[in-house]
């Protein structure tokens, strides 16, 4: 009996190492900076300077690719003298010189590509209209051989995506059909798996991501969650299952936006769409698409990833968040994105739009930066510390406070915590950060003093953004002002 | 034969091993931009509310403006492309349509036992699956782990009694 004993309690300690390590490898956390439009070095670095390791750019298919096809030319040749990729060749540097990993997504068509014509209320977006999977494969194939890191030079790029938001009229059509059922999902679906096999013909290893999908649905946009389940070919929004037809859907990464109408925690109203509260509902789904086989990548559970996250802040748009308050949802939006399971997080955008007289709500205003004359005129925002160096601390229990944070080098070491008291920041505790530069603890501290004060963190002389233990409402607010 | 301290330090570790198994770390631009708010209805349920596309929060650019911004390179383009997608909207749809809930206002965040402020859990079964969830636990391993730790204490139990009489 004592040998049984033994064996069992050997068995049942494996069994929990092996659970705090599966989930420990599942529960890093890397940032990054979506949609970096401008192209010089010191853009790049600060991409970097933000503690971020990835950045999110635009390949706009239209403009390398000829405007209209030549009747002799090879689309999977990257060096095909039709092909223009100088600007693009231009950002991958600095991403990669800046110790970057760039994220491209293909974005627009060329006209000759698209099967229908392009919605003539987005007359200047001109999104795609049911483009040929063929052809944005053969662009995805020249893409990804291009930057194959044995090409004249040019680093290598490992993740992909093809379009943006395809839930979206604005970014991608059409929607629905004319009774009003979606359309978009199947049609996604078809680009996606042939975009994928062509991406990942040239390096196995590429990754590729499905597009990242708007939060809400209405007249023109499919909800996230319905999207999804068309996409992926489930049904049942409680309890996710496969529907009777035959479908794959190929990719590595699921991608989502979850714009948030009010705060970090905020919840959508709607039953399909998914704001930042709502992570959980699209983890079940991939988790059911995931076993029912409907997904066909390199993971065995598709990770998720938030590739555009964001607020305005008031300074300069007047419906923006306030700064002190965007200070805390920052880091809290980071650490709430973490805990629902996602390990990648990328804030929109580095610099605040032109205003160029527009009404506010009409431009985004959601920075790391004000927005100056030039890049270098630019001015980092009260936020840049907190997407930095994320840290939060809620009250535990009635004598102890919980802290979780990502110190801004992403690497182990010990991390002290501080708590404002009697005028002064006074150490209460030591949290040894994972190899990642994640850390969280419970601090015991005296009985009842745990609902009140600010705590903040310290790692290698830098401190985070105080981070008040005080309860906050969620409040309504508009991702862009 | 086990010994009674054997057996008391045999449950310590089980427990340990179930606790532990909880410690474990959490595992861890047609409206344009009005489209990344969700129409959500004010508090009569009316739906003027917050980002309702057919509020107020639509935008015009008059045609210079408009020239302007074409002539202003792919920035100003993008900031065009964009006013221009905002407006007035058709009627939502079944995709999405809200399900006339009200807004975010109400949700007081709530303190848990581990500090962490989580969404309110429907019922018992829902709050005890998401513990086990959020502990990075399997449940059916958190299952066989209780199992194991009930029948060694039964076990040194009925040992205990043995032994007494």
């Amino acid at each position: 009996l004592r040998r049984l004993a033994a064996i069992l309690v050997s068995l049942i300690s494996i069994l929990a190492g092996w659970g705090t390590i599966a989930n420990s490898a599942s529960a890093g956390l890397i940032t990054g900076v979506s949609y970096v439009s401008e192209n010089d070095p010191t853009t790049f670095n600060r991409v970097s300077a933000a503690g971020a390791s990835m950045v999110h750019g635009w390949v706009r298919w239209h403009l390398i690719a000829p405007e209209t096809e030549p009747d002799s030319w090879n689309p999977r040749d990257p060096e095909d003298p039709n092909y223009d990729w100088a600007a693009l060749d231009t950002w991958v540097n600095n991403a990669t010189s800046a110790g970057l990993k760039p994220l491209l997504q293909v974005y627009y068509a060329p006209e000759w590509a698209n099967r229908c014509p392009s919605n003539p209320k987005y007359p200047v977006t001109k999104p795609p209209c049911d483009p040929d999977p063929r052809k944005l494969a053969d662009f995805g194939f020249a893409l990804a051989k291009r930057y194959d890191g044995n090409t004249l030079g040019l680093p290598k790029v490992s993740y992909f995506q093809p379009q943006n938001e395809p839930n979206l009229a604005v970014f991608f059509g059409p929607q629905f059909n004319s009774k009003g059922q979606p359309v978009s999902p199947g049609i996604y679906r078809s680009l996606l798996n042939r975009f994928y096999d062509a991406v990942k013909s040239v390096d196995p290893n590429n990754k590729v991501l499905s597009a990242g999908l708007a939060p809400n649905g209405n007249s023109s946009a499919v909800a996230p969650l319905q999207f999804a389940r068309k996409l992926l070919c489930m049904t049942g929004r409680a309890n996710p299952r496969p529907t009777a037809a035959k479908c794959t859907v190929k990719l590595d990464i699921f991608d989502m936006h979850p714009y948030s109408s009010g705060g970090p925690t905020h919840k959508a109203s709607g039953a399909d769409n998914v704001q930042i509260g709502d992570l959980g509902k699209l983890k079940k789904l991939l988790a059911a698409a995931d076993k029912a086989g409907r997904i066909k990548g390199d993971y065995k559970r598709t990770p998720l990833w938030v590739t555009e996250m964001s607020w305005d802040s008031k300074g300069p748009d007047p419906g923006g968040v306030p700064m002190n308050l965007l200070k805390r949802w920052t880091s809290e939006a980071i650490y709430r994105t973490w805990k629902a399971g996602v390990g990648r997080f990328f804030w929109y955008s580095l610099r605040d739009q032109a205003h160029n007289g527009l009404p506010w709500n009409a431009t985004a205003q959601s920075g790391l930066y004000f927005r100056g004359e030039t890049v270098e005129g630019d001015r980092a925002k009260p936020i840049l510390q907190a997407f930095r160096f994320p840290f939060v601390s809620f009250p535990s229990g009635k004598k102890a406070i919980f802290v979780w944070g990502r110190n801004p080098q992403s690497k182990g070491g010990w991390v002290t915590v501080q708590r404002y008291r009697n005028g002064r920041w006074q150490k209460i505790g030591m949290v040894k950060a994972d190899s990642g530069g994640l850390f969280r603890r419970h601090i015991r501290i005296k009985r009842g003093s745990n609902r009140a004060g600010t705590v903040r963190a310290v790692f290698h002389q830098e401190v985070s953004v105080p981070f008040s233990l005080k309860r906050f409402r969620d409040r309504p607010a508009r991702p862009f002002g | 034969m086990l010994s009674l301290s054997a057996n008391k330090i045999l449950i310590a570790l089980l427990m340990c091993a179930a606790f532990g198994a909880f410690a474990a770390p959490a595992a861890s631009a047609s409206s344009a931009l009005d489209q990344y708010v969700e129409e959500i209805p004010d508090t009569t349920g009316d739906g003027a509310g917050l980002g309702n596309s057919k509020g107020n929060n639509t935008v015009k650019v008059d045609k210079k403006q408009a020239e302007i911004l074409a002539a202003a390179g792919e920035d100003g383009q993008i900031l065009l492309a964009i006013a221009n997608a905002t407006g007035p909207s058709d009627p939502p749809s079944g995709a999405g349509a809200s399900s006339g809930e009200p807004g975010g206002s109400d949700q007081m965040e709530a303190g848990t036992a581990n500090g962490q402020i989580a969404e309110r859990p429907s019922g018992l079964g829902e709050s005890f699956s998401a513990a086990v969830s959020a502990s990075g636990f399997s449940f059916p391993l958190f299952l066989v782990v209780v199992a194991i730790a009930l029948a060694m204490g039964a076990i040194a139990w009925l040992r205990r009694q043995d032994s007494a009489t």
